[in-house]
């Protein structure tokens, strides 16, 4: 029965998380994004809550028709609006709740997961020649003995310098394209393994982001991520993937969340000057700026239902990285022109750093870039629907 | 709890009006467009599917079910991929049937609801629309005046479907200042229907100028609402019914195109290989989708008793905004062909456009 | 009159279906599924003999636990009540037919009304071999039946002409497509089958021979369409070109 409104659990914890994120974040988001780099030492409070829960992988639901349907994907759009709305940075730099841990939880071992579900993973995928091209990547892996030899450069490294450890994408066999593709987790501490330096970015300053460099970089064996062996000849590559089926709605979640922020404190500004939207109005009567606000908020109504569906679908063990990826164009692209469009409607104060609105700006704009940018969002979208390989739509 | 999977009877319902649609209208809408007109027996089969009176109780000759706003918007949305001029034809009578039966006295209700519950499709309309520059639903500018235990209501009314074929007529009209319904008789004196609009779009809906010249209607045939269902409401639910149009209409333009662009070569491949086409095409795809969403979200809203008015109104002008966008990719992909009328996708464009303007057409 | 429909839950007819990665069968994800359109031919006619001449109209299926949707359309239309023998893989026609057998045997129905084939695997043997198992006469693609008391007639059409039987009942008729219409059920239909019900029985219960007969080796996607039309100003030269390209004439 189709209903689209949240469920009790599900409102209480979005409530809760906005309470989180108005007294925790907000507070300091001004002051980190003006101390680039530094770590946020509020966020070590976080370090010992429990992020991501699993079944072990050998506790199979007995009952196949019975799929087990959980909310963690739900739980995770919410939260990622809601925090993301306090302050984005801070959302990507949560201790020990990296792209690396999401990784981790859906493809690692019981093992892995053992060692290192209570460390702080970062995700190491883009390289200064493949970006969204992950087939080109050159970073390689050769087996040696009890050890994997990693060699090559990895670039836009979310938390590099705040982690624990990090999962490296890596070619174990150039010749097979993707299908030669691993994840190896990378202690921080590997011989070999240097953070070259940290980028300055327009936005996202709160969190820190990194070059790695890998000489002759040697991990244990047991640290290629779902282990070496018992993964088919796609496991790599798509295992990514799949981590992409659930994290393009979170990101698309977060857009959602800093676009909010700027509708909100738009609308906080025109209820001063004693302009407040009216529902029932006919769109001939009302003035431009209420029009502009009315299609704001339908644009990002409209994205953030996309959102939930693409996360509900993944809780309900659904295949959904085309629904993943429209949520993700869409939240992307309008993420930026709501937050773009509300900076233009509160002129002076959408220019000033006396107000977050224009962070709010310079933070919502990589989100239409990263995860994969609009365009690939659009390309996986269009293949899927037209039913095209990435030969035919390229 | 939170959920986007039909359930067993939604999804029954939608495949059967699916194949409805498929087995009568999609193949015959562009001659039924050419001639402005509908068959009665088209009519009639999507009368017999029984949406329109399944919420009304057997005294007045329904089928005594659970009102579902969910419902009727999936069965709209599944006309409405077929054609919208018939998607407001088909299920017109609820426009006169909701608001009697949820606004009513139990004396008008016993007296009309038979007479349009019933085996037959029976047409029957509302007159909401104003001609003219500025029309708002909610600042009608027909006025009824209290009159010796009669209203007399003077107006023009515009968009009226099936004015001339009803014998009974709902029609809005602000009375001191409160918005309300009136129910009238064809027959009532001062009501007169003119010629037959010629519009942009849903060439085979007949749709009347109505203008009402001192038309007295007895007092007793005002409808009066209370806080649960009022004027407002029954917006509010036309709305959400015009943007499942809405979703219908878009969906059609972009499954045509996305089949079209596999098929048509140009320089030897089809142009879904080119992505400034694909593209377009995925841009639909996430369009129609979203327009469902915001659509279904207002219908959950409603269904759950809530108060729907933000998401209705949301809901409308992203379908209004959005079914333009879509069916107008949908004439681009095509290219020139899309300019022609054997290509439904003008006819798509064309009705679309009404999506934004059109009141109290259609009803969840 | 007592009928029996068999009803079979199919792959959508309209989605283009692909070969899975494995070669073992058809990609099933993101699979759409219907109720076999020749069932439902079926399905409308015992309806239109039970509405004419009363009786009761029982579904049979085979399908997976909890996937009725497609076994609730049909009591939508009309059907009284149904029975579903839950299996999760494909059954080949003789085990379907043996697993029907059970069943009929335990409810001894008048007439066991089926689609002429199921449009997936298009096997087209069910009926025939399910007649022979019960040793029922058989009336296969029907498109005209009429009841009398204790037979059937049938029309059906073959090349030669239309040719009018008549079976004894109790019988297995299949349908053709041309035998009628089928109705597009009511809402208030559609809500009312909610409550009918839907027995379950599991293939041990039944304690049927369902040991298949055949084995599926392997299942590949259809060639690709090679070939490229041409046209000719004149007939000389499409003569010309028969002669010498294509070789089709000398």
């Amino acid at each position: 029965m189709i209903n689209l409104e949240l469920s009790e659990d599900l409102k209480q914890y979005q409530e809760d998380m906005k309470v989180f994120a108005e007294t925790v974040f907000r507070p300091i988001s001004r002051k980190y994004d003006e101390a680039e780099h530094e770590y946020p030492q509020e966020l070590e409070d976080l370090r010992g809550m429990k992020h991501f829960d699993r079944k072990k992988k050998s506790e199979k639901p007995a009952d196949k028709s019975e799929p087990t349907s959980g909310k963690a994907n739900m739980r995770g759009v919410i939260s990622s609006e809601e925090i993301a709305w306090g302050d984005p940075s801070f959302l990507i730099s949560i201790p020990n709740a990296g792209l690396g841990n999401v990784a981790l939880v859906t493809s690692g071992s019981d093992e892995q997961f053992e060692k290192y579900g209570d460390k702080w993973l970062a995700m190491a995928i883009t390289e200064p020649n493949a970006g969204s091209d992950s087939k080109a990547m050159n970073t390689t892996a050769k087996l040696d003995g009890d050890d994997w030899v990693l060699n090559g450069e990895k670039i836009f490294v979310s938390c590099a310098d705040r982690c624990d450890a990090v999962v490296v994408m890596a070619t174990t066999d150039k010749s097979a394209g993707k299908e030669g593709i691993r994840s190896f987790i990378v202690d921080k501490n590997s011989p070999g393994f240097t953070l070259e330096k940290l980028e300055k970015k327009m936005g996202l300053r709160g969190s820190d982001t990194g070059t790695f460099s890998m000489t002759d970089c040697r991990i244990p064996k047991d640290n290629v991520l779902g282990g070496f062996e018992k993964t088919n000849k796609n496991k790599g590559f798509k295992g990514t993937m799949q981590t992409f089926d659930t994290s393009r709605p979170m990101v698309a979640a977060m857009a959602i969340g800093v676009a909010r922020a700027a509708l909100d404190y738009t609308r906080e500004v025109m209820a001063e000057n004693s302009i407040i939207p009216d529902y029932k109005k006919g769109s001939i009567n009302i003035s431009s700026i209420e029009k502009d606000f009315f299609l704001m908020e339908a644009n990002l109504e409209a994205a953030r239902l996309l959102s939930w569906k693409a996360a509900w679908m993944a809780d309900n063990k659904k295949p959904n990285s085309t629904e993943a990826s429209m949520a993700k164009a869409k939240a992307g692209r309008q993420g930026v022109l709501i937050t773009q469009k509300c900076c233009e409607l509160l002129g002076p104060m959408g220019l000033s750093t006396k107000h977050l609105a224009e962070k709010w700006l310079r933070d919502v704009r990589v989100m239409d870039i990263f995860e994969g940018t609009g365009q690939i969002q659009h390309l996986i979208v269009a293949r899927n629907i037209l039913e095209l390989s990435s030969t035919q739509l390229k | 709890m939170l959920s986007f999977n039909m359930s067993e009877e939604q999804t029954i319902t939608r495949d059967t009006v699916a194949r409805l649609v498929k087995d009568l209208i999609i193949d015959t809408a562009h001659e039924m467009d050419e001639a402005g007109n509908i068959p009665e027996e088209y009519i009639q089969a999507a009368w017999e599917l029984g949406a329109s009176i399944a919420a009304i109780p057997e005294a007045y000759g329904g089928y005594d079910m659970d009102y579902s706003p969910m419902m009727n918007a999936i069965i709209l949305e599944e006309l409405a991929y077929g054609d919208m001029a018939f998607a407001v034809a088909a299920t017109l009578p609820s426009m006169f049937i909701f608001p009697v039966y949820e606004m009513g006295t139990e004396e008008q209700k016993k007296k009309y609801l038979p007479l349009f519950c019933k085996e037959a499709y029976t047409p029957c309309t509302c007159a909401i629309n104003e001609p003219g520059f500025g029309f708002d639903p909610h600042k009608l500018k027909t006025k009824a005046v209290k009159k010796n235990g009669s209203y007399i209501l003077n107006g023009e009314k515009c968009f009226v479907p099936l004015a001339k074929e009803s014998s009974h007529f709902l029609i809005a009209a602000s009375c001191d200042g409160e918005n309300s319904f009136f129910i009238a008789d064809a027959e009532n004196a001062g009501i007169n229907i003119k010629k037959p609009e010629r519009n942009l779009g849903l060439y085979s809906l007949k749709t009347y100028e109505v203008a009402l010249d001192n038309c007295e209607i007895p007092a007793k045939n005002r409808l009066v609402g209370n806080s649960d269902c009022n004027y407002d409401k029954i917006i509010q639910k036309s709305a959400i019914a015009m943007s499942a149009i809405g979703t219908g209409v878009s969906r059609a333009s972009y499954e045509y195109a996305r089949d079209y662009a596999k098929e048509r070569i140009q320089f030897g491949e089809p142009i879904a290989h080119k992505q400034s086409i694909a593209f377009m095409i995925a841009e639909m795809a996430y369009e129609v989708e979203a327009m469902r969403l915001m659509t279904w979200k207002a219908a959950s809203m409603l269904e759950n008793g809530k108060d729907c008015q933000r998401d209705s109104f949301l809901a409308r002008l992203y379908a209004g905004e959005m079914s333009m966008k879509v069916t107008d990719h949908g004439i681009q992909v095509l290219g020139g062909h899309g300019f022609i009328r054997e290509h439904p996708v003008e006819r798509y464009y064309r009705n679309a456009r009404g999506v934004a303007i059109l009141h109290g057409m259609a009803i969840v | 009159m007592k009928i029996i429909v068999t009803t079979k839950r199919v792959t959508d007819p309209d989605i283009k279906v692909t070969v899975n990665s494995d070669g073992t069968g058809i990609d099933l994800q993101d699979m759409t599924y219907k109720m076999n359109p020749f069932d439902e031919i079926a399905v409308e006619e015992a309806v239109r003999i039970k509405e004419n001449s009363g009786g009761e109209v029982i579904l049979l299926s085979i399908g997976p636990a909890g996937f009725q949707t497609e076994i609730r359309a049909g009591l939508a239309m009309g059907a009284d009540r149904a029975i579903q023998v839950e299996h999760d893989d494909y059954v080949e026609p003789s085990v379907a037919a043996r697993i029907f057998k059970k069943v009929i045997e335990r409810e001894s129905p008048d007439i066991v009304l089926m689609g002429k084939q199921a449009v997936d695997d298009d096997a087209g043997q069910t009926g025939q071999t399910l007649a022979f198992l019960l040793g029922w006469p058989q009336a296969c693609f029907a498109s005209e039946i009429s009841i009398n008391k204790n037979s059937a007639v049938v029309r059906r059409e073959v090349d030669k002409g239309i040719e009018t039987l008549e079976v004894s009942l109790p019988a297995v008729i299949t349908a053709d497509l041309r035998l009628n219409e089928p109705r597009y059920p009511s809402l208030p239909m559609i809500m009312k089958s909610k409550k009918k019900k839907i027995d379950t029985l599991s293939f041990s219960e039944l304690a049927a021979d369902i040991e298949p007969r055949v084995r599926y080796l392997s299942m590949e996607n259809p060639m690709e369409r090679e070939g490229s039309c041409v046209l000719f100003e004149a007939v000389d030269d499409l003569i010309n070109a028969l002669q010498t390209k294509a070789g089709a004439i000398r």
